[in-house]
């Protein structure tokens, strides 16, 4: 499942194709480790300093600790290179306990709203005019109004002074957060069902 | 700040003085702190600022791309600096200009303050010197500039063209490495400091006001880099065991040069992302799981995996606090839906009610002894959840 979805976003970048190598890491834990799974996905030799980062953040932690978060990095241009690190190694009730069912329903919602997602999508590139917005969103403008608002709200966008919708906070890394979980999860449920 | 420099570089180019001055103003302490650390003279750093900046309003429209404008000042600083050194290595005045009562006593006291500054700063050189040289070269130039060029991260990132964040990384990895060195530091902040208390009394009546006023400076800038560098490496080493999203502060070198890697990603190339979610946790009785979910590909094939209406999708799931509640009983593991209930201070019929809705996502199953289980990355998506929520109410808390 992992590996056909791989295959399917590389056969769209024959350059990718050609260096592409889908790794499912091995077996790292045993005995009483329970591993989830692994997948790493795109053009990443297993021995590769990036790959052994990967592995070495996901060692356990100990008893009732954790160690979790998202990473990583994007450019839509060479001007624009962007780095995200987000990560906690905690006792895992302390962790969990920082955010509440209401809190985490509240964030949810905003992303149950189509115009915001298709914004965010867009924002993504970097700024853009409302008009650009809805341009390439094929949405009207007030509706992307009302989308900018919901974010301005959230602190997720701010309006520059020539009035340009800027990405805010970390707007982008929960957009990039929920094309992952949602790839994995479109995965599960389509092989499950 | 690229752009606040464009759009000075644009109005003195029509002629603006006063933006120039501006750009004067804004840079002109940076280049003179570059400029003195070249030179290590005040004054012929003083000048280099003027020349630099006088060669800035000559050629600035022959400045192909005004957002490079900070990279191309610091090389035309850089170049002034290094044709002084290579013409005033010894630095000669006409005789017959000279009073000839006063060549004895300045020859003298010259002599003396410059022995003095020279063991001084070629003791603090020889120590930065050794610290620098156990740091990577991409590290160590962070450093150099951050503390003797005085830049800020942003403008760090803004010189070499990295990013903000990769700069601020790369200190803190130079920092934890520096770390190790803090007795060695305090040594010779020490051996400074007696050197100040004694030095007065040796070249007393031997130098002029002229040579201690500078040598002073010069002591207590390189002190005060010092004492900067240590409460800087006092900072980190009081950090919790917590990685502070903001700050990239992580007291676990292991992970934290994972973390900086990963924040290295090769995303040199255009159009590219790496991303993903990580991670590993261990709960009662002795079972640790991990997580990776790591893409390394194209942006446009990565943001293509979910469309829009799959991506309101898989957060409606979320909206439904129970459903939450229900995953974060299960990171513990499977649990009956009355335990669940119990635990989430809730109904069974709304426990069943989400648990359904689970179930319809491939994110939970029933076992054959009805307890209720997390399925593929339920727990994980909880977790990530938890992650974003976390930094959101960091951000919206402050500003609202």
């Amino acid at each position: 499942m992992f590996l056909e979805n791989s295959k399917r976003g590389l056969l769209a970048h024959p350059i990718t194709l050609c260096f592409a190598v889908t790794v499912t890491i091995g077996l790292l834990f045993v005995g009483t480790n329970t591993l989830i799974g692994n997948e790493v996905y795109g053009p990443m030799d297993p021995q590769s300093e990036e790959s052994l980062a990967l592995n070495t953040l996901s060692q356990p932690s100990g008893e009732r600790q954790i160690a979790w978060g998202y990473v990583g990095a994007y450019s839509v241009s060479p001007a624009q290179k962007k780095s995200r690190i987000a990560f906690w190694k905690d006792n895992i009730d302390n962790f969990l306990s920082n955010a509440s069912d209401a809190e985490i329903a509240n964030l949810a919602t905003l992303f149950t709203n189509p115009t915001v997602v298709a914004v965010l999508r867009q924002l993504v590139e970097g700024r853009k005019s409302v008009t650009d917005l809805a341009k390439e969103a094929g949405i009207p403008e007030s509706e992307v109004e009302g989308a900018v608002e919901t974010l301005m709200k959230a602190t997720l966008v701010v309006r520059t002074e020539d009035n340009l919708i800027t990405p805010h906070n970390d707007a982008i890394s929960f957009f990039l957060n929920f094309v992952s979980m949602t790839t994995v999860h479109l995965g599960h449920t389509k092989s499950d069902r | 700040m690229k752009s606040d420099d464009v759009k000075l570089i644009q109005r003195i180019l029509n002629g603006d003085q006063n933006a120039f001055a501006s750009l004067v103003r804004k840079y002109q302490q940076q280049i003179h702190t570059f400029a003195w650390r070249k030179t290590g003279d005040f004054q012929i750093a003083e000048d280099i600022v003027q020349e630099t900046f006088l060669q800035v309003y000559q050629k600035l429209d022959t400045l192909e791309d005004p957002m490079q404008f900070t990279k191309w000042l610091h090389q035309i600083a850089n170049r002034r600096c290094i044709a002084w050194l290579r013409k005033n290595r010894v630095q000669t005045e006409p005789l017959e200009e000279t009073d000839i009562s006063e060549i004895e006593t300045e020859a003298y006291s010259q002599y003396v303050a410059t022995e003095h500054a020279k063991t001084t700063a070629d003791a603090q050189r020889d120590l930065v010197e050794k610290l620098l040289a156990k740091l990577k070269a991409r590290d160590r130039e962070v450093i150099t500039l951050h503390y003797f060029e005085e830049m800020s991260s942003p403008e760090i990132g803004e010189f070499l063209g990295v990013s903000e964040n990769t700069i601020k990384s790369r200190l803190h990895r130079a920092r934890q490495q520096l770390k190790k060195y803090e007795s060695m530091i305090q040594e010779a902040l020490d051996r400074t400091t007696e050197r100040r208390q004694h030095s007065p009394e040796q070249t007393k009546g031997e130098t002029n006001m002229a040579d201690e006023v500078k040598i002073e400076a010069r002591l207590k800038e390189l002190q005060r880099q010092i004492a900067n560098l240590q409460e800087e490496i006092k900072v980190v080493a009081a950090e919790s065991d917590v990685f502070h999203a903001d700050d990239m502060q992580f007291h676990d070198p292991e992970r934290s040069e994972a973390l900086q890697t990963i924040c290295h990603l090769p995303v040199d190339a255009e159009r590219q992302i790496s991303w993903g979610y990580l991670g590993a946790y261990g709960t009662p009785p002795n079972k640790t799981k991990s997580r990776i979910a790591f893409w390394s590909t194209n942006i446009d094939s990565f943001l293509s995996k979910a469309p829009d209406a799959d991506l309101v999708n898989f957060a409606s799931l979320f909206t439904n606090p129970v459903v939450v509640a229900v995953l974060r009983q299960l990171v513990e593991g499977k649990k009956s839906v009355a335990d669940l209930a119990q635990a989430c201070n809730t109904s069974e019929s709304e426990i069943e009610t989400a648990v359904a809705l689970l179930m319809d996502e491939t994110l939970v199953e029933r076992t054959a002894d009805n307890f209720i289980k997390p399925k593929n990355d339920a727990v994980s998506f909880l977790l990530n959840f938890v992650s974003m929520t976390i930094v959101h109410l960091g951000h919206i808390r402050p500003e609202n």
